[in-house]
């Protein structure tokens, strides 16, 4: 009995050894490969320039505000006789999880500040691909408990689990594959060096490759037409996750309670969309985004912004949530300046 | 609760401390009931009443059953059971396709008000339990099961944990004697759950083997699958050739797995669930198939319903209507779409084919040549050609879709150019996997018993063996897994 028992504690021993050997492994492989934590050299190195006691502005979010020329709106604010100092920090792929890696740099860097510009893409639902069609099973809500929801909640919300960093386990095969193909056909960094990258004055934190033939990486205007017919359905742009679990509303929270706490005043914007949005989803479809920033809003009593559907028809746009960075008319811009002159009178 | 989660990790290590820790029998059956009620109200919520409801009124009736003399009566009350059971699966699973039928023939009749959807929830594992309590009542009808000892008993014979969302679909004659045990001077008594080395060390491989296939196969099946089939009209045949391919690999491998984890789970606790899968992509004939294929199903449909219908006893043309009713129903159980009747009628017609030729060339099957290697070959490559021509109606829900999709599956063009830009940008690595999966489906139909093979390795080996599969799902893996297409039947 005894030798059986000491056998089962063996093979145990053997199960949990092999787990934290695999473990091992792909955190090193990871680690080495692909830095862990999402913050570049550069971008270290760009929020240590701030001197304490400057009036900054801070906009971070997406490359949906990416158009936001802060060039221009310095220049715009300066013949204002407005000595504040606005910095467009966005980011193309950002999202609230990647941007929290950034949270202590840019506490440091005290901004008076943060405008905080959310777009649909930022809560977006992670979508299942192997059942879709089939008719899903469903469990009742709403219920007097629900052991689930319970440990979502309380348990795991209250340990700061939605805004622990994962993204490195968000697709792993992909990381796997870049690496093989990278070991037979020269490292990253020699790709790299090949590549050519360019920097918009006003935009720090974000740099193009520049392509042979023209790069049109959100610079050009598209006609209607053009954007019409690329975007035939965009329901599943608009889907968001669910509000207590989703580790894009967790993390936004998280931030913004940070902020708070080292009195930062954060404002919300929601982003400006295309109306190709407007005419491929319904206003249902929409309310669920419109309701988690309200809540949010009001949880932390901040102000919030809408540019939603501001532009939806004007001649600005590159993609259904890009305005054109090539653009004649600074219609964001403006509105925004009267945005930071209203908020910092 | 899916296998796949941290939520079943948990779940399933704090059963197996507690069963460790609770020595007493007792203790330990009704921590196994309880843990299986909450596995199910962990997803399910109010819905355990449905389950606890067809626990307790197929208990009693089965054993009103049992102890009746008057055959009229144990009609009666099987038919009282048969109604419940298959009443309350017809509610939740079928309500809104009745209505969704009634509405369409309104409309042929230019009634213009619809009747509205209930739009219920789909209580989740319900076709499986159903199944399972179902065959308790019929088996005790029939003379060949004696009634559950006690309530606990049944109750975990009907929610056991493993199998309770997508089965395999036990019998109660398997399971409940795996309850008890000979215990001093011959009496019987519950049977004490230890862990004992050897169902360890397989139950762990099984259920290795089952994450690797759904982790590893199925999820990265089905980024392209979905790919392909969300909008397949104007692609080549071999894109829809290769997509309905891959959709095989992911149901088998998702299913297959899910399976695996069950069985493997199960016989951690000392409890043996019979296989359900035996390599069925090598198959020679669709009977062939069946008897491969989601085997806990196919029998359960053979027993219930296609013997009672008379099966092949009578005459040719009854026993054609048969196999096309039980796999029209077969299909139906999957899921109220007319999909699923298609794929359902599309196997009973292949069964029909092939028991017609059988019986036309009966003599021809003791042949050597039509027993040969090359022959088997071309059996194989014949009927999976039409297994999986059946899959498309199964995956394709939109009937324009599907058409198009099976007549570029049937009607071959020939066209390439699309389809190797389609491989080359974004699915290199997806065709690579299927081929790994034809392969190691090939080595373990080979192997035969490939399993227990690796869990007889020594522990080194052993260890060497499950850091592999943690590598390769954790290297390879899609980083959030789907969910398991058979949880929604």
């Amino acid at each position: 009995m005894n030798k059986k028992i000491s056998k089962n504690k063996i093979i145990v021993f053997t199960v949990l050894l092999s787990f934290m050997i695999s473990f091992s492994f792909f955190y090193i492989f990871l680690e080495h490969e692909y830095d862990l934590n999402n913050i570049s050299k550069h971008e270290i190195s760009f929020y240590s320039q701030f001197p304490d006691n400057k009036k900054n502005i801070f906009i971070i979010g997406s490359s949906h505000l990416m158009a936001l020329n802060s060039t221009y709106m310095n220049n715009i604010i300066s013949e204002k006789n407005s000595d504040y100092k606005i910095y467009n920090l966005a980011k193309g792929s950002d999202s609230p999880k990647h941007r929290i890696d950034s949270l202590d740099l840019i506490i440091s860097s005290n901004p008076e500040i943060i405008f905080y510009g959310i777009g649909y893409r930022d809560f977006l639902k992670f979508t299942d691909t192997s059942t879709a069609g089939f008719r899903s099973y469903s469990a009742p809500s709403d219920t007097f408990f629900e052991p689930k929801l319970f440990i979502e909640n309380h348990i795991l919300k209250i340990l700061g689990y939605y805004t622990l960093d994962f993204d490195f386990l968000e697709n792993p095969k992909r990381k796997t594959i870049e690496f093989i193909k990278n070991s037979f056909s020269g490292s990253t960094d020699l790709k790299n060096q090949k590549k050519q990258f360019e920097k918009l004055s006003y935009l720090p934190l974000w740099q193009y490759e520049i392509i042979d033939n023209e790069s049109t990486a959100h610079f050009e205007i598209k006609n209607q037409s053009e954007i019409n017919k690329r975007y035939s359905d965009l329901s599943t742009d608009v889907l968001i996750g669910e509000k207590n679990t989703d580790r894009n509303i967790q993390s936004l929270r998280f931030m913004i309670e940070k902020f708070s706490e080292n009195e930062i005043r954060v404002i919300l914007c929601i982003t400006p969309y295309n109306n190709v949005l407007f005419h491929t989803t319904s206003a249902e479809e929409r309310l669920p985004f419109s309701l988690i920033m309200d809540e949010i809003s009001r949880e932390f009593d901040i102000s919030m912004y809408s540019f939603l559907d501001k532009y939806k028809d004007e001649n600005i746009w590159h993609n259904f949530d890009h305005i054109a960075l090539n653009k004649e008319k600074y219609l964001f811009e403006n509105d925004f300046i009267e945005l930071i002159l209203m908020e910092t009178n | 609760m899916l296998f796949t989660t941290i939520d079943f990790v948990i779940f399933f290590l704090v059963v197996l401390v507690s069963i460790a820790i609770l020595k007493n029998r007792k203790f330990q059956h009704i921590f196994l009931l309880l843990a299986s009620y909450f596995f199910f109200y962990y997803t399910s919520n109010y819905l355990i009443l449905l389950l606890i409801f067809s626990t307790i009124l197929d208990f009693y009736l089965g054993k009103w059953i049992y102890k009746t003399k008057d055959l009229g009566m144990k009609k009666s009350l099987l038919v009282i059971s048969l109604a419940a059971n298959l009443g309350l699966l017809g509610f939740f699973k079928y309500a809104d396709f009745a209505i969704l039928q009634f509405n369409f023939l309104g409309e042929q009749f230019n009634l213009t008000d619809n009747i509205p959807f209930l739009n219920l929830a789909l209580p989740i594992g319900i076709s499986f339990y159903t199944f399972q309590t179902i065959s308790y009542t019929v088996d005790i009808y029939r003379g060949k099961l004696e009634p559950s000892k006690s309530l606990k008993e049944f109750a975990l014979f009907v929610s056991f944990f493993p199998q309770l969302v997508a089965g395999p679909i036990i019998r109660a004659r398997h399971f409940l004697p795996q309850l008890r045990e000979k215990l001093n001077g011959n009496s019987e008594g519950l049977r004490q759950i230890l862990f004992q080395e050897k169902n360890l060390k397989l139950g762990i491989t099984i259920m290795s083997f089952g994450f690797f296939k759904k982790l590893f196969f199925a999820d990265n099946m089905s980024l392209f699958v979905e790919q392909v089939f969300q909008d397949p009209i104007g692609l080549e045949s071999f894109t829809i050739i290769l997509a309905t391919i891959a959709f095989g690999v992911q149901i088998y491998a998702d299913f297959s797995g899910y399976t695996d984890i069950a069985i493997g789970a199960a016989l951690i606790l000392g409890f043996k669930i019979p296989a359900n899968f035996r390599k069925p992509y090598f198959a020679i004939s669709p009977s062939d198939f069946w008897n491969r294929w989601h085997i806990s199903l196919s029998t359960w449909l053979r027993d219930y319903f296609y013997i009672p219908l008379g099966g092949n006893k009578k005459s040719k043309e009854k026993t054609y209507l048969n196999l096309i009713t039980v796999m029209v129903f077969g299909g139906l159980w999957h899921g109220a779409s007319m999909n699923f009747i298609i794929w359902g009628a599309l196997h009973g017609f292949y069964l029909i084919i092939h028991k017609s030729i059988k019986n036309r060339f009966s003599s021809l099957q003791t042949s050597p040549f039509l027993n040969s290697r090359v022959i088997k070959l071309f059996s194989i490559l014949i009927t999976q050609y039409f297994v999986f021509l059946a899959w498309i109606p199964f995956r394709v829900h939109d009937i324009d879709n599907m058409v198009y999709s099976m007549q570029k599956y049937i009607f071959i063009d020939f066209e390439t150019t699309d389809t190797i830009n389609f491989l080359m940008n974004g699915h290199k690595i997806t065709m690579i996997i299927l081929i790994i999966f034809f392969i190691l489906h090939y080595v373990s139909y080979r192997q035969g018993n490939l399993v227990e093979k690796i869990a007889n390795l020594g522990l080194y080996r052993w260890g060497l063996f499950l850091i592999c599969i943690i590598c390769i799902i954790l290297f390879f893996g899609i980083g959030s897994s789907n969910d398991f297409i058979y949880f929604q039947f």
